[in-house]
């Protein structure tokens, strides 16, 4: 069975999800033509859609291409979540206390380098406790996104209010310091980099001696330990690597798309980069496309709402659909295929 | 004072406790269900609906039970005759329990608020006048009850009778028990079902006894907990509820330090005290899973004709 | 051991002989005594630095432990060698790229000089039959001229072409003045090829001889631990030797 089948089989899910997703529009009372017409006029057949999609699919692209790395060593990174949410607090508190005291790519430097940091460190824990005690690392990691959650909500009741609004949580405004490629959308040079860093990512995974070690720990690692790998050390790293990215990731939202905290920042968003990095095959190029095609869904879903009337409520309700559906169906197809060639 | 405080323990360690000791029996048989955590979900949704339109508490339980079983045969399926990853087969049950109990609350009831009647604490007589212990373990609500009938029955199924052992001979090494005749995929399959039961119960159990109410995520990580915790237990059921205590503490204590603390004027370092119950399974499973030896072929899948 | 000398241990399996192995290589903690390489204390090296300074393990279940099935012929040749020099190209400070230019040429020369029988070198290594998963290994472990070779039952499942190649390859090796530690159940050719027999049971090395002076009988003797010579006849004999 030729690989090129294999790399292209989680995209047959994409026409299922498309079917149900009408189906869903139509039992629930709504024009399912009309909804369509409005997905996809927001997400592709217009600059500003197309725009607005890359800029989704930007903390895909960071979160996927470091859970795809980590994969590759059989640590499943499940706590994007909390790193997202981390590295979107330490850029905003670093923002907050530089923007007006620093120049502005220094203020900007320094919130995306400890961003990575503390996105890192976030993850580590879940790494050690997986590589030195043998525990689960999914279990620590979701107990590591509540925590980074409730953190987040004491926050910005506390020491990151925003003194002038009291109804709702969050922080003081930012001011945007990504180079906004699209004028006027929330396309910004982050995109860029993380390109970059996905094909940095494939170089190190694919021609390189650390990324050697990273895939044979993943794929045997008892014949790993033999041939002299530390085992233990690459889960760390991979669980830190993995972490940056995704701390990354909030922190370039935060201060290219959104410019100012609160609790909402990220609804599934760890969740769902794990979906994307098994559709790219936890293969940093393939999951370039699939990032895109993510943040096109993710931004087609908020068209609908005013194209059709759908509440918001709803329509993530049936976004959260399609990524399940997108999941079961690329889980099932690869891992029948290889029963089948088994 | 105290007494409320261990009473408010005991049901909060409950739905983690019951879904705990299902899962002992998943993985003593040899299969981790990573998606007791979407089963709960699912679990609750359906019992909060159906006590909705229904307003029949025992119905809610039963359906809920019911589809718990369903899922984690499906879980079964995957993992036992497909033989796929028990990780990925396990966070998809996740991911589907999850997506589709947030999907059909928001289909059916939007961002309507609605809640639903609890259930109500039952006091057993004679029982529950005992200074503070008869408040605490007497004056609960049924599926507590249930917990304090499962442990011992758990406990009993597996150390005492033949099916207990014969399902930790095929969690321990499937290829002697099945060479001795013992039929490995079925005991597999009833294992993982009665945990999902008892996961979709704990979902019901949070959600009528407890919160009255149903949203996106309502079970928190409890899912996950209490997947962790046969870990912290080294597989035995009772142990394991020793674990989901520690986390029914420290959220009672929590909780009732919250009061305290939106009294004293520090309302928003209530989410640091939120915290706590979390931070303390992760210690508990630091302490705990040095090394811990599982059941011998967990998480492994079984092949008839040797490889 | 001395330089250029094959050391054959003789024992039923699980007596020991395992955890002697593993502790050499270093897949086991020492709790007491010393292993030294030379001059050098490596008892508590890790296992990177302990192939490093050149001992080498060909393990008893090769398909486990020596390969991984899904990594194609030539990155298997690359597991315990993938530090050395002439694999990478140094351009980048930190990271260092594999050169897969001339490490393609290396595994078509070893290829071709053990004769694994494949298509080609992308093949991956699951795909081959034992034996020549077996000459993989072996091209790999002996081609990195060590100083030490531990080889655990190197001959077993081969055919006799096969066997006779992997025999006549380590007396070679030998002859180029290497150590090899040789753990074999099979007797003919512990005797066949051992400078020293030393036998273990229950932990312990209970005789140390030289081939020509036993007979296959007297050391089953010693390998049922019915006979067993005493510790300072055991050392005496070892420095003899």
């Amino acid at each position: 069975m030729s690989s090129w089948v294999l790399a292209i089989a989680p995209y047959a899910s994409i026409p299922a999800s498309f079917i149900l997703m009408a189906l869903m529009l139509y039992m629930t009372g709504y024009d399912p033509i009309r909804g369509f017409s409005g997905f996809f006029q927001g997400a592709f057949l217009n600059p500003m859609g197309i725009a607005t999609s890359l800029a989704r699919s930007t903390a895909f692209l960071f979160m996927a291409v470091g859970i795809g790395l980590a994969i590759n060593a059989r640590v499943l990174n499940i706590g994007g979540e909390g790193q997202y949410i981390i590295g979107a607090i330490v850029a905003t508190a670093i923002a907050l206390a530089t923007q007006n005291t620093m120049p502005e790519y220094l203020s900007l430097l320094l919130s995306l380098m400890t961003a990575l940091i503390a996105g890192a460190m976030w993850a580590i824990i879940p790494g050690i406790l997986k590589a030195y005690m043998g525990v689960n690392e999914i279990i620590t990691s979701v107990m590591m996104n509540i925590l980074a959650f409730r953190l987040l909500q004491w926050l910005l009741r506390g020491p990151l209010k925003n003194p002038l609004s009291e109804a709702w949580p969050m922080s003081p405004p930012l001011k945007p310091m990504l180079i906004e490629l699209v004028p006027g959308s929330t396309l910004n040079v982050g995109f860029i980099i993380a390109l970059i860093i996905a094909v940095f990512t494939y170089i190190l995974l694919y021609k390189t001696v650390e990324g050697y070690k990273v895939r044979a720990t993943g794929l045997n690692p008892d014949a790993a330990t033999y041939g002299g790998i530390d085992v233990k050390k690459v889960m760390v790293y991979v669980s830190m690597y993995s972490g940056a990215l995704c701390g990354l990731a909030g922190a370039v939202d935060i201060l290219g798309v959104f410019h100012f905290l609160y609790e909402g920042i990220s609804i599934g968003l760890g969740y769902t980069s794990v979906v994307v990095a098994l559709v790219g095959k936890a293969n940093p190029l393939l999951i370039i496309p699939a990032s895109i095609m993510f943040g096109a869904i993710y931004n087609g879903f908020t068209h609908l709402q005013s194209a059709i009337g759908v509440s918001y409520t709803l329509s993530k309700g049936i976004e959260g659909l399609i990524y399940l559906v997108i999941l079961l169906i690329t889980v099932f197809v690869e891992y029948r295929v290889k029963v089948i060639v088994k | 004072m105290a007494s409320s405080i261990i009473n408010l323990a005991i049901v909060m360690s409950t739905p983690v406790a019951i879904a705990s000791v299902g899962e002992v029996f998943s993985q003593r048989s040899g299969v981790v269900n990573l998606g007791v955590e979407g089963i709960m979900l699912m679990g609750a949704f359906l019992s909060f609906h159906l006590s909705y339109i229904t307003n029949n508490l025992l119905l809610s339980y039963i359906v809920a039970t019911a589809v718990g079983t369903l899922l984690a045969l499906l879980h079964a399926f995957l993992t036992v005759t497909l033989r796929l990853d028990q990780t990925i087969s396990g966070m998809g049950i996740y991911f589907l329990g999850f997506g589709l109990s947030d999907f059909l609350y928001k289909v059916l009831y939007g961002t309507k608020y609605v809640s639903i009647s609890k259930a109500n604490p039952i006091s057993i007589p004679i029982l529950s006048s005992i200074p503070i212990v008869g408040y605490s373990f007497f004056n609960q609500y049924p599926s507590v009850y249930t917990l304090y009938l499962l442990l011992p029955a758990g406990w009993f199924i597996l150390e005492k009778t033949k099916y207990g052992l014969y399902m930790k001979a095929v969690g321990e090494n499937p290829r002697v028990a099945d060479s001795l005749g013992v039929n490995v995929v079925l005991y597999r399959y009833i294992n993982v079902a009665f945990g999902g039961a008892l996961a979709g119960l704990a979902g019901a159990s949070l959600c009528l006894d407890i919160t009255g109410l149903f949203y996106e995520n309502l079970t928190m990580g409890m899912g996950f907990i209490a997947v962790g915790l046969v870990a912290f237990g080294k597989w035995s059921p009772l142990r394991a509820f020793a674990g989901s205590l520690v986390f029914g503490f420290t959220w009672s204590i929590s909780s009732t330090l919250q009061t305290y603390f939106q009294r004293i004027g520090l309302a928003s370092y209530v989410y640091l005290l939120l915290m706590l119950p979390y931070l303390a399974v992760i210690a508990a499973l630091v302490v705990m899973s040095r090394k811990a030896r599982g059941p011998g072929s967990l998480g492994q899948p079984y092949y008839r004709e040797s490889t | 051991m001395k330089k250029g000398e094959i050391v054959g241990i003789a024992g039923v399996a699980g007596n020991g002989q395992r955890e002697l192995t593993e502790a050499i290589y270093g897949l086991r903690k020492v709790s007491s005594g010393r292993i030294l390489l030379g001059n050098t204390d490596v008892t508590h090296m890790p296992i990177r630095r302990r192939l490093e300074i050149g001992i080498s393990y060909i393990p008893q279940e090769r398909v486990r432990y020596g390969v991984i099935r899904s990594f194609s012929i030539l990155e298997n040749i690359l597991l315990d060698r993938f530090e050395e020099d002439m694999f990478s190209i140094k351009r980048v400070p930190l990271l260092k790229l594999l050169d897969y230019n001339s490490i393609s040429k290396y595994t078509e020369e070893l290829v071709r000089r053990y004769e694994i029988v494949t298509p080609h070198i992308r093949e991956k290594a699951g795909a081959l039959s034992g034996g020549n998963i077996q000459r993989l290994i072996l091209a790999r472990e002996l081609e990195r001229l060590p100083k030490i070779l531990i080889a655990e039952e190197p001959t077993a499942g081969l055919d006799i072409k096969a066997t006779e190649y992997v025999r006549q390859k380590l007396l070679d090796l030998k002859a180029s003045g290497v150590g090899i530690l040789l753990i074999s159940s099979d007797l003919t050719e512990i005797f066949q090829l051992s400078d020293v027999i030393a036998v273990m049971y229950g932990g312990e090395i209970v005789g140390v001889f030289k081939p020509e002076e036993i007979s296959y009988e007297d050391i089953g003797l010693y390998m049922t631990g019915v006979s067993k010579m005493p510790r300072d006849e055991v050392l005496r004999r070892w420095e003899l030797y």
